[in-house]
Parts: C-alpha cells; sequence; structure tokens
C-alpha cells in the first residue's frame, strides 16, 4: 500500500514536473532599478543577452557607468551587492624576498577557478574581476601583477584554502614558478594597456577580448599571448580604432616596421578578417572532404547555403559550378578533361547530361554542305572530336572505304 | 669561519628594504561583495554623473507565452533560392556569319530553390526540396553558338526537381533511435552516386553502420535517346546496401558496400583508418559482377594547420564499367545514350594523383599537384597515357586584397590503333599532344558575407596532332570579372563576366565566347 502511495505521488510529480519547469516570476520589485528612466529606455537584450549582466567585468553596466566602476567601491555598487566592506588587502604572512632577487609568480594559481563567478560567490561571498588583483596605478601604462596582500583579502580566511601560511600551496617552491619578469610582450613590439581599455567609440575593451584563454588557463604557465585575431578585431575596424593604427600600419605596435615588399606582404595573422581562414589553403580547397565530413557546422559558419545536416555537400556541390567550368569548358574543354578522368566527371554527372548535348547535331554541323565537303577543314583540325560521335566503321566508311581525300 | 660568514648575511639581510610600494590597488579593494538578494530596487547613491548612452542595438525579445517563436521557427527551417540571368554570345567569324539556324546569343534566366525542415512540425520528421530551373528566354529548341545541356529541352524550359524527400530519426524506443528512414527523391553516395525515387534507411551507432536503400533510377536529362523523356521510359531499377564497423578504441573502420543496377551487380570491400586533423587512409576493391574491376587507395594528412599531402591510387580494369554504372561497356542499341558518345573501349588504367599545399613565409599560399594516367594491358586513343603538373601561389596583402598565380603542364602519349578497316590508319595518334596554361587571378575582399571582387586573365597553349599536318601548336586567351555584394549577411547578388577566344583551327565558325551572370541568391 504505501508502495502504491508512493508510486502515486512519484507519478503526481511527474505530471507537475513541466510546469514547475518554468521559473516563477520575482515575486517583488527586483533590486536592478529597472524603471528608471535611463534603464527604461534600453532594450532587455542589451543587458540580458548574457546572464547575469554584470557577471564579465561588469559588462554592459560599465558602458554607462565606467566612472563609478573606477572609482573606490562605494555606495554605488550596493544597487547589486549586499555588502561593500571596503577595507584595505589582508596582511601578507611572509617576508619577501628583495624585489631583485627572483621574484615569482604563483605557478599553481588557476586563472580557470578565480574567473568561476558561481564558485568565487559561493565560497567567498563575491565573484572576482581582472582589475581585483590586477588593478594599475593611474600613472603606469601597464596592469600590475598581484601581491600577497591581494590574494590575502580572501586567503587569509580560515575556510579558504591554501591558507597565506601554505607557501606551496601556490609556488612550487624552488622549482619552476615562472618570473615576474617575463614578458610576453618581447621584440619591438609596443603596447599600452591604458590606451586599450576603451575603444575609439568608447566601449570598454574586456580583459578577456584579447586574453581569449584565461579563463581556461589552469596555472600560471598556460597565460599565453593573445591572438593576434584578437587585435585584428579591433584594429581594421574603423569604428573601434582610428585610420593611424590600424593593422596595415606596422609603427603602431612594431618599433622598426618592416619597409619595402616585406611590407606589403605581412603575416597572414595580421591581415584582419577580410581574408579566409588561415587552413583554407589552395590544397585545402581540392582537398577539403575529410574535414568537411567531421565537422560540417564549421562550413556553415561561413558558406551560404549549408546546413550542416546530411544534405551539406548537396548543397554546394548541386548548385555551384567548378572553377574551371568556365566560358571555354562546354566547347573546347570538357571533352580532353573527361579522357583525363571520367570519373572526376561522373561525381557530379550521369551518363544522361553527356548524351543529352551529344545526342543533338553540333553547331559545327549546321552548314548546309557540312555533310559532303564541308567538313573537311574540321576533320583535318581535329579529326579526334569526329569519333567522339562516329564510328570510322559505319559513319566514315560509307564515303570514305575507297579512300580519304587530303 | 661559517659563523662570521652567517653573521655577515644576517647583518646585510637587515639592511635590505622589504617594505613594498604602495599598492595603488590597495584603497579599493574590497573585503567583501556578496550579492544582494532580490529585493526592492535602491537607486545608486550618488547618481550617475554621466547621460547613459544606450550602446546596444535593440532587440525584441522573444514572447516567453508563444508556442514558437519566430527565433525556433528559423531554427528549423531552411529556405533559400537563388535566381539568375545569363547571355552567353559567340563571336562569329570576320565575314562569316552563323547559319540561319544558329542563335549567336542565347539570354536565359535560371536558378535554384531548396526548402528543408528539421523537426518544425514533428520532432523526428525533417523535409528537403531541392529544385533548378532553367528557362530559355527565346522559348525555342534551337541551336546556339554557346551550347548547353539544355539546348534539347523541347520548349527551352526544364524544372529539374533533384531531391524531394522525408525522413525520420529517432523514434521509437531507444533501440530504434539510431534509425533514420528516408522516402522520396534522394541521393545516395556509395559505391556509385545514385540518383532515384524510393526509400532508405540508415541504423547508424558508433560500432556499427547499417544501410541499405531501393528504387526508380532518376535520369533527370532522360533516359534513352530522347534527353527530356523524364517519365516516359524506364530509368532502371537500383537497390544496395552497406555494412560498416568500427571498432572500439581504434580508428579503424571496415566496410562492405553493395550496389545493384539492372543486370550488374558491383561490391566493394573498404578499410580507413582516420588520423587526427583531417588525416585519412582508405583503400577499397570493387567487383563488378564478382570480376575485380577497380582498386583504389588514398592518403591525406595535414601537418601543422596548413601543410597538407594527399595521395590518390586509382586502378580501374577493363571489366569496369565505362563512364558510369549506367554507361557499361557494351552497346544496347539506338537507345543506348552512348549511341552518340563513343568514348572507345574500356582499358585498364592506372591512375596517379599527388597533391601538397602549405603556406610559406606565413603568407605565401603554395599548391604542387603531379598526376599520370598509366594504360596497362592494353591501349586505346581515348584513355592516353599522360602526365600533369601543376603549381599555384597565392598571397594575401593588406586591405583584403589576395593575388595568386597558376600554371599547369600536360603531356599525353596516344597510342596508334591499328586494324582499323579503312584508311585512316593514324589516327590513334592525333589529338592533344601538351597543353600549357597560366593564369593569374587578383582578389579584393571586405570580409566573409560582404563584398568581393574578382579579375581574372588566362593563358593556353595547346599543342596538337592533326590529320595530314606537322605537328602545331593553338593560343587562346581570355579573362574574367566577379563581383559579390551581401546585404544582412542573408542576401547575395553576384555579378560575372567571361570573354575568351577560340583558335583559329579549332572552329571554323566563332573566334571567341562571352558569358554574362547575374544571380540573386538569398538564405534564410
Amino acid at each position: 500500500m504505501r508502495s502504491a502511495a508512493l508510486l502515486l505521488g512519484l507519478l503526481a510529480s511527474a505530471c507537475r514536473g513541466a510546469p514547475d519547469a518554468v521559473p516563477a516570476a520575482a515575486a517583488g520589485p527586483p533590486r536592478f532599478p529597472h524603471a528608471a528612466a535611463a534603464h527604461a529606455a534600453l532594450p532587455c537584450a542589451g543587458c540580458h543577452a548574457q546572464s547575469p549582466p554584470g557577471a564579465a567585468d561588469h559588462a554592459p553596466c560599465d558602458g554607462c557607468h565606467r566612472d563609478a566602476f573606477e572609482r573606490p567601491p562605494g555606495r554605488f555598487c550596493s544597487v547589486c551587492h549586499e555588502r561593500v566592506e571596503v577595507g584595505g588587502r589582508g596582511k601578507s604572512p611572509v617576508v619577501y624576498p628583495p624585489a631583485e632577487g627572483g621574484r615569482a609568480l604563483a605557478a599553481e594559481f588557476s586563472h580557470e577557478l578565480h574567473l568561476d563567478a558561481a564558485k568565487m560567490e559561493a565560497k567567498v561571498g563575491h565573484h572576482v574581476a581582472c582589475r581585483d588583483c590586477h588593478a594599475p596605478a593611474e600613472t603606469e601604462r601597464d596592469m600590475r601583477l598581484p601581491a600577497h596582500p591581494g590574494c590575502a583579502s580572501c586567503h587569509e580566511r580560515t575556510d579558504v584554502r591554501p591558507a597565506m601560511t601554505s607557501c606551496n600551496g601556490c609556488h612550487r617552491l624552488r622549482d619552476d614558478d615562472p618570473s615576474r619578469e617575463r614578458r610576453l610582450t618581447g621584440g619591438d613590439i609596443h603596447f599600452r594597456h591604458n590606451v586599450h581599455e576603451a575603444d575609439a567609440s568608447g566601449a570598454p575593451i574586456l580583459c578577456g577580448a584579447c586574453h581569449t584563454n584565461i579563463r581556461n588557463a589552469q596555472e600560471t604557465g598556460g597565460v599565453t599571448l593573445p591572438p593576434l585575431e584578437a587585435c585584428v578585431g579591433c584594429h581594421d575596424d574603423r569604428a573601434r580604432a582610428p585610420a593611424r593604427v590600424a593593422m596595415a600600419r606596422c609603427e603602431a605596435c612594431h618599433d622598426r616596421p618592416p619597409t619595402g615588399f616585406a611590407r606589403l606582404v605581412a603575416p597572414r595573422s595580421h591581415l584582419g578578417r577580410a581574408g579566409r581562414p588561415d587552413d583554407h589553403t589552395l590544397a585545402f580547397r581540392r582537398d577539403h572532404r575529410v574535414a568537411a565530413q567531421r565537422d560540417p557546422a564549421r562550413c556553415a559558419g561561413c558558406h551560404a547555403g549549408l546546413s550542416g545536416g546530411q544534405s551539406t555537400c548537396d548543397d554546394c556541390h548541386q548548385v555551384w559550378r567548378p572553377a574551371d567550368h568556365g566560358v571555354t569548358w562546354r566547347e573546347l574543354d570538357h571533352g580532353t578533361e573527361a579522357g583525363m578522368s571520367a570519373t572526376r566527371c561522373a561525381v557530379c554527372h550521369g551518363g544522361e547530361y553527356c548524351a543529352a548535348c551529344h545526342s543533338a547535331r553540333p553547331r559545327s554541323h549546321a552548314p548546309a554542305d557540312f555533310a559532303r565537303a564541308g567538313h573537311a577543314m574540321a576533320a583535318r583540325a581535329n579529326l579526334r572530336s569526329c569519333f567522339t560521335c562516329h564510328r570510322i566503321e559505319v559513319e566514315c566508311a560509307a564515303c570514305h572505304a575507297g579512300g580519304f581525300v587530303r | 669561519m661559517n659563523a662570521i660568514l652567517i653573521l655577515v648575511i644576517i647583518m646585510r639581510a637587515a639592511q635590505v628594504d622589504l617594505a613594498l610600494p604602495a599598492d595603488p590597488a590597495e584603497a579599493r579593494a574590497p573585503r567583501s561583495l556578496a550579492m544582494r538578494a532580490e529585493g526592492p530596487a535602491q537607486p545608486p547613491t550618488p547618481p550617475p554623473t554621466q547621460t547613459p548612452t544606450p550602446t546596444l542595438d535593440a532587440v525584441t525579445p522573444p514572447s516567453p507565452a508563444a508556442p514558437f517563436s519566430l527565433e525556433e521557427i528559423a531554427q528549423k527551417l531552411v529556405f533559400k533560392f537563388n535566381i539568375g540571368y545569363a547571355v552567353e554570345q559567340g563571336e562569329p567569324q570576320q565575314g562569316k556569319p552563323l547559319p540561319t539556324d544558329v542563335r549567336g546569343t542565347r539570354v536565359s534566366n535560371y536558378g535554384d530553390v531548396v526548402l528543408g525542415t528539421k523537426g518544425l512540425a514533428w520532432a523526428p520528421l525533417s523535409t528537403y526540396l531541392a529544385a533548378h530551373f532553367f528557362v530559355d528566354t527565346d522559348g525555342a529548341a534551337t541551336m546556339a553558338a554557346v551550347p548547353s545541356v539544355f539546348d534539347a529541352a523541347q520548349d527551352g524550359r526544364a524544372l529539374l526537381v533533384r531531391s524531394a524527400w522525408a525522413q525520420l530519426s529517432g523514434i521509437g524506443p531507444p533501440l530504434l533511435a539510431p534509425l533514420t528512414l528516408r522516402a522520396g527523391r534522394q541521393f545516395r553516395y556509395g559505391v556509385a552516386i545514385a540518383h532515384f525515387d524510393g526509400a532508405s534507411g540508415e541504423y547508424v551507432t558508433p560500432l556499427v553502420e547499417l544501410a541499405g536503400f531501393f528504387g526508380r533510377r532518376v535520369a533527370l536529362y532522360g533516359a534513352g535517346s530522347d534527353p527530356f523523356a523524364l517519365g516516359k521510359g524506364s530509368a532502371g531499377v537500383v537497390g544496395g546496401g552497406s555494412v560498416k564497423l568500427r571498432p572500439p578504441k581504434v580508428p579503424l573502420a571496415f566496410g562492405v558496400d553493395y550496389f545493384g543496377f539492372e543486370n550488374a551487380d558491383h561490391l566493394v570491400v573498404s578499410g580507413e583508418l582516420d588520423l587526427a586533423r583531417d588525416g585519412a587512409v582508405r583503400a577499397w576493391a570493387r567487383l563488378r559482377n564478382g570480376v575485380l574491376a577497380e582498386t583504389r587507395a588514398e592518403a591525406r594528412a595535414r601537418f601543422g594547420r596548413t601543410t597538407t599531402l594527399a595521395v590518390e591510387l586509382d586502378d580501374r580494369l577493363r571489366d569496369d564499367w565505362m563512364y558510369d554504372f549506367v554507361l557499361t561497356g557494351r552497346l544496347t542499341g539506338q537507345d543506348d545514350p552512348r549511341r552518340w558518345l563513343n568514348l572507345g573501349p574500356t582499358v585498364s588504367r592506372l591512375q596517379v594523383s599527388v597533391r601538397g599545399g602549405t603556406v610559406l613565409f606565413d603568407n605565401w599560399d603554395v599548391l604542387v599537384t603531379a598526376s599520370a594516367g598509366i594504360p596497362h594491358g592494353g591501349d586505346s586513343s581515348f584513355a592516353p597515357r599522360y602526365v600533369e603538373l601543376g603549381a599555384a601561389l597565392l598571397a594575401r596583402f593588406p586591405f583584403g586584397i589576395e593575388a595568386g598565380v597558376e600554371t599547369r603542364i600536360r603531356e599525353s602519349h596516344r597510342i596508334d590503333v591499328q586494324g582499323t578497316t579503312i584508311p585512316l590508319a593514324d589516327i590513334g595518334a592525333l589529338g592533344e599532344r601538351s597543353f600549357i596554361e597560366g593564369s593569374t587571378t587578383l582578389r579584393w575582399s571586405l570580409g566573409a558575407r560582404r563584398f568581393s571582387a574578382e579579375i581574372a586573365a588566362f593563358a593556353r597553349r595547346w599543342g596538337q596532332a592533326p590529320l595530314g599536318a606537322e605537328p602545331v601548336a593553338d593560343v587562346a586567351a581570355g579573362g574574367r570579372f566577379g563581383v559579390v555584394g551581401w546585404a544582412a549577411g542573408k542576401v547575395q547578388l553576384r555579378g560575372e563576366y567571361e570573354v575568351a577566344g577560340i583558335p583559329d583551327r579549332t572552329s571554323e565558325q566563332l573566334t571567341g565566347l562571352q558569358t554574362l551572370r547575374v544571380l540573386l541568391e538569398a538564405t534564410f
């Protein structure tokens, strides 16, 4: 009996499952002042395209409230945050080695974990943004590397591991901790973080726009140089970067810009989005079958008409002509190519396709005297073309059995 | 001594300034930023000093109450059409007007329609329709200077339904989840590319793939002697099936593929090794009516991101079909489609092809190709021995400009065929002896789905062996100009103009050809 009741209860729960799956609307007014005039003028998707708004470096709120975010935390923060306790950083429990003596970064530091807003909020009560650790000085051009006091603001708590007193929780100790002196931007490249905080339109440039892999970096050594595609995305967009720093202006980044032909033939990675992907080489255009079979959705990302499904190949190959099927293909080229490899033709054309033309009288046979003397010149020029349709033993021999006239 | 040393070290250490420079972030580092619970709105204090400026485009949010949002429908629907306008023209020889029954210019409209659904009305149901149409504006099936497959259409019009099928997948219990059933007009790729009206099914799991199909063959360009006799004659019945096994934990696959058409059956046994980075090695053997007809092996590999290599070996034997599975080696009479398409006897020929490409200096895209046809076990002047070499170079420049050059060289060796019954004994050696082509292309693009323009030029030289004369060379050149413009990423307008000369000896009537094509295409 209890089993039956339990079963009924489960069934009833299951029946209620569908409506319950839809989240109910908030009972009271939201914490965010949606009704404020300035906010009401904004489209919903402008903020709610990402979830939750503000989780990624306070975007898109910082599009309008940038100054407020740049100031020390204050009452403005209380719009979203429960407590804003402005205080100093934690105390470092250790004595640092001198600055000249091999200060090291924490090799075991995981950007992936520290940028996980959900985990951080669950553990320490707030998410961590890039600038919480890498805040620049007003007069400095680049972001600062974090120091122990910054870490201690959370890790001095007893429930946050590793504890500040556990050196090897972050440092490999006499092992291969990366040096603080390393520079990812080397050679003749010059770069200033402080001029990359907003683009020419005034829109903020998020850290992740360039440091694309930072959210997946599980240790400090995994932090790599931002890809050039990230630079190109802005620097070849006139709305976001002025012409004087376009990708074509080598001196925008290089102290010793190339000259002459080397300047003209720049690396493909510098050439912007106008070109095809780097791996779409001439050879790839000939041999892309395996790649297309394994990831048809990637093709569909750019090539219109590709459904990414079972009809992917047909979408192109049943509609588009191959590049060599130009204006002379039908008149001059296709016969020879078919003789070289008929299997290539058969990929698209069945035998009837050929017969559709080859069963009709060709244009060269139009002159009234073609069947008599009129075909001599054409036959001398390319006798082989005659035998595409005619057989020596039948049509030719009917007149030429006794010899042929030169 | 050691004690003194330690003392010195301690004293020196005591002189070191261990104080850290002031951390500019210290003053604003929050100790706690716990998120507030949902509650009454609190206006920010102080209020923002800036006037908010919306920077994002307005987007209409979908109505949560609607059973189907437009976005959902759009994801389940594929609609594409293109409509084109073409002018093809042959330039007559000076002083030699074209015969009265030959049109110098053909004006036509053409296009494609594709309509597909994926789970629109019912989640397991997909449908797909693809059709092509052609309309000769003159409406008459008269001979034109530039030949076309549609010249044989009775009234200068054609509507070709390429695909029209409905498909069910993911139906029934979990055991049947990998099953897909399709009915209607469809293509089937396998031993041969079969186009048929019928039914097919697939059962695909990671370990095994089973497939089968059966139907009436579709001959869009007609069956028998009438090129557009669709529905008037039998196009034959095709059927087949395949089994593919993928052993677990190894990148190998083995398959058996059967294909039957009228009195011929074909059986393919294949093996495939999947490699990383788009690499694969495949080999197969095909038997036609139980006799070995073709063996083939191919290997493709990618090294790094931009270096690729492909090697193909294809050995077709005299027992293979002549052109495709429809055109076999035997002549079946007046209705045989090859009555006016004599491809000569089927001979054994090994074809080797190698293609390699890479990007040098981080910019110069290089492609090198080589191929050869090597007859064995007999000769046919229709399937000559040949060697072809090709190379292409493409460089990208700032501002979306690409420039490339390409060349191709081919040498053919044709064999005299003895035993003809009339005194035209040397014809086997006639025809193309050599071919050289050079071309150059300049392309300017503003980016994918925006705007691009391309101009290209080519020159060719044919070495011919004419009847009763020493070998001669014919030369021709031509060019192409095209533009593609996009609107909203969905609609494109293409325009293309091509012009080419024809060697005087090749055509007594024309000196050149030119075409103009304008195509409007939309995809939703």
